[in-house]
């Protein structure tokens, strides 16, 4: 059952990602944020499908299901071009951006093949226990892949504060969803953990729109200064 | 193992994350001065402000008229003092530094309380 607080999180969850978008364009920031730009409006995209299939197939069919869990599984992918984006920028200066290129298009190729293949496997019985797994999985490789970008950050004392504000809500946002799904899968009964992920997209996008309002690119702070924990 | 492990690791950095992005915002605001209008209405004697005054300084923030555009910040800065203050509780017995970083942490919340109603005065007064 859709009830009206799903309604207001879908809304709230569309509206964010769309002013985002127009706001890039507006200040011709799209082709920096290219990655942000497309994740956003890959996931209004997902969230006008998603409605369209519910509206059709209804909110407890297979379908509604099927779409659901894929589209997630594809924008938690979209989300590894974002932090990819943001190494290049940071090793653009040293003119090592070719090797972050590399590692990218292994890595996604490694995560596509890896997902197709445990996909494939199960597309005859797909359990919610299988699709809690690959995305547990798919969002505990984001985790690592925003701390790399975290520390690489750290180490070449980036100052860049919307970067900073950007990667680090990235990375609540992976971790936040990995920790969900991974108690999902210890206990399946707690249903808090079904609503997180729906409340999480919406904050991530909230997080970027707010940061893009309030931070021009000019911004800068220590980020050693800000990290929780650090080495010397 | 493996989902304990995962399970440990995301928890270990979602804290690291949550502190840096909740520090992120205290920096960006501890590089503003407090006006004397602002110290005067707060009570406040210099711009060292102790951790006990975070709960105050939100109590005056409701009188004033809400500009709306820091509603996000407040959120994330009170839910991170809310941390600090049981990191802080939990630790102190053990390690003294625990409280002391609490109410350095605490202080640069409050500080940042002080920083909004010095914006909320200067939208009245203006």
């Amino acid at each position: 059952m859709f009830t009206t607080f799903d309604y207001i999180l879908s809304f709230l969850g569309t509206a964010a990602p769309i002013y985002i978008v127009i706001r890039l364009a507006i200040h011709r920031e799209l082709s920096r944020y290219f990655a942000i730009a497309f994740y956003s409006a890959s996931a209004v995209a997902a969230s006008i499908g998603l409605f369209a299939i519910m509206e059709i197939h209804g909110f407890s069919s297979p379908q509604y299901l099927y779409f659901y869990y894929y589209s997630e599984s594809t924008l938690a992918i979209l989300l590894y071009f974002v932090v990819l984006g943001f190494l290049r920028q940071l090793f653009e200066d040293l003119g090592t951006e070719i090797y972050v290129r590399i590692g990218g298009i292994l890595l996604l190729s490694a995560t596509a093949l890896v997902s197709f293949l445990m996909v494939e496997g199960h597309k005859d019985y797909m359990t919610s226990r299988f699709v809690v797994e690959l995305g547990r999985n798919l969002n505990f490789l984001g985790v690592v892949l925003t701390f790399l970008l975290w520390a690489a950050m750290m180490k070449s004392h980036e100052t860049r504060a919307r970067m900073t504000q950007l990667a680090l809500a990235l990375g609540i946002y992976f971790c936040s969803f990995a920790l969900s799904y991974g108690l999902r899968l210890s206990h399946p009964e707690w249903q808090l953990l079904k609503t997180l992920p729906p409340i999480l997209s919406t904050w991530l996008h909230w997080s970027w729109a707010y940061t893009f309002t309030k931070l021009p690119e000019e911004a800068r702070l220590v980020t050693l200064r800000v990290a929780a924990f650090r080495t010397r | 193992m493996i989902p304990v492990f995962m399970l440990l690791f995301s928890a270990a950095a979602l804290v690291q994350f949550f502190v840096s992005y909740c520090r992120s915002i205290l920096v960006t605001y501890a590089k503003v001065e407090l006006s004397p209008s602002t110290l005067e209405v707060a009570g406040i004697q210099s711009d060292r402000i102790p951790s006990s005054e975070f709960g105050r300084l939100l109590g005056l923030l409701r009188f004033a008229e809400d500009p709306g555009d820091d509603r996000m910040e407040l959120r994330a800065v009170r839910l991170y003092y809310s941390v600090v203050r049981m990191i802080g509780a939990l630790g102190a017995p053990f390690v003294s530094a625990a409280r002391e970083w609490a109410e350095r942490e605490g202080g640069r919340c409050a500080f940042f309380a002080a920083v909004a109603l010095d914006r909320r005065i200067a939208a009245v007064t203006r």
